[in-house]
C-alpha cells in the first residue's frame, strides 16, 4: 500500500506542475483503460488457475453469497448513517 | 452502461484466455503490479491538475472516518448473517466479507491462518471463496457504479467498492460519484485497506 500511496502523491505533485499542459488531462482519463486491462489480467489469472476453475460449481454459490451479503451489508450501513448524520442536522 | 459491459466483457475475456492457455504465468503478476502503479499514477495526475481539489479537501470533515466504519461494519455482520445459509461459520464468513474486496490479501492470509484449525483442504477452500467473493464485490461495484450511485447516492457506491475505493474502482467512483468524493474515496479505501489485516486475523482466531 505504501507504494501505491507514494505513487499516488507523485502523480498529484507532477499534475499540479505540469496542470496547463494539454496532454495531462487526456492522459488522467485513460485510468478507465488501464482498469480495463487490470481486469483482463485478473480474469486471466483466475481463468489460468486451475484449483480454482475445478472448484467454481461448489465455491462458487458460496462466494456469490457472501459477495452479495457483505456489499449489501455495506451499502445499506453506509444509508443509514448517512440518514442518521442528515437527521442530526435537522 | 457502456462501460459496465465492458468491464464484465474483460473478466471473461481474460477468463477465457487463462483456461484456454492453461498456465498461471510469472508475468501475470509483474502485469498487473506494473498496470496498478500506472492507474495511480494516472489517478494523481487527475487529482494534481484539478484546481478545484484543495478546496475540496479544506471542506472534509472529521465525519468522513464513518464511511469506511459503516462500510466494514455492514459487512461484517451480514457476512455473519449469511453464514446462516453457508455451511462455513459465523467467524469464517465474517473474515471472507469483512476483507470488503480484498481478494489478494484476505485468499492468502485466510488459507495461512485457518490451514491448523480447517485442514488444509478446507483452508484453501475457504481461501478461494474468499478470492472469489471479493473479485465478484470488486466486479459489482465496477459495472454497476451508476446503477449503485443512482439508487443509493455516492457514498454507497464508494461503500460497495470498499479497499478498491482507492485503486481500481476509483476512475469509476470520480466518473459517476463526482470528484468532490475523490478525497472520501480514497480515505476509505486506504482505511480499509489498513484495517483488513487486523480484521482478518481476528476473525480466523475465533
Amino acid at each position: 500500500m505504501i507504494e501505491i500511496i507514494a505513487i499516488l502523491v507523485c502523480g498529484v505533485l507532477l499534475g499540479r506542475l505540469l496542470c496547463s499542459v494539454k496532454g495531462v488531462r487526456k492522459f488522467a482519463e485513460g485510468m478507465s483503460y488501464t482498469v480495463w486491462i487490470l481486469i483482463f489480467v485478473l480474469g486471466y489469472s483466475v481463468g489460468a488457475d486451475s484449483y480454482v476453475m475445478n472448484n467454481i460449481p461448489s465455491l462458487g454459490v458460496d462466494a456469490l453469497i457472501l459477495a452479495a451479503f457483505s456489499t449489501a451489508g455495506s451499502i445499506l450501513a453506509t444509508i443509514l448513517v448517512r440518514r442518521y448524520i442528515n437527521k442530526e442536522k435537522k | 452502461m457502456k462501460g459496465s459491459l465492458v468491464t464484465i466483457f474483460c473478466f471473461v475475456a481474460g477468463c477465457l484466455t487463462g483456461i484456454l492457455s492453461g498456465f498461471d504465468a510469472e508475468w501475470i503478476h509483474t502485469a498487473s503490479l506494473w498496470l496498478l502503479y500506472l492507474l495511480m499514477f494516472q489517478a494523481g495526475m487527475g487529482i494534481g491538475s484539478n484546481r478545484e481539489v484543495p478546496s475540496m479537501i479544506r471542506g472534509l470533515s472529521p465525519k468522513i472516518v464513518l464511511l469506511p466504519v459503516a462500510t466494514i461494519a455492514g459487512a461484517v455482520v451480514l457476512s455473519g448473517i449469511a453464514s446462516l445459509l453457508l455451511r462455513w461459520s459465523g467467524s469464517q464468513c465474517m473474515a471472507v466479507g469483512g476483507a470488503c474486496g480484498y481478494y489478494s490479501l484476505s485468499s492468502i492470509m485466510i488459507n495461512r491462518l485457518m490451514e491448523p484449525t480447517l485442514g488444509v483442504t478446507l483452508a484453501a477452500e475457504l481461501a478461494t471463496i474468499a478470492l472469489l467473493a471479493n473479485i465478484l464485490r470488486e466486479l459489482f461495484a465496477l459495472a454497476a457504479a451508476p446503477f449503485i450511485v443512482r439508487r443509493g447516492g455516492a457514498e454507497a457506491e464508494i461503500a460497495a467498492a470498499g479497499v478498491t475505493s482507492v485503486d481500481v474502482c476509483f476512475p469509476a467512483i470520480k466518473r459517476w460519484c463526482g470528484d468532490e468524493y475523490v478525497p472520501a474515496a480514497i480515505v476509505s479505501g486506504v482505511i480499509i485497506d489498513v484495517s483488513t489485516p487486523f480484521l482478518i486475523t481476528f476473525f480466523c482466531s475465533l
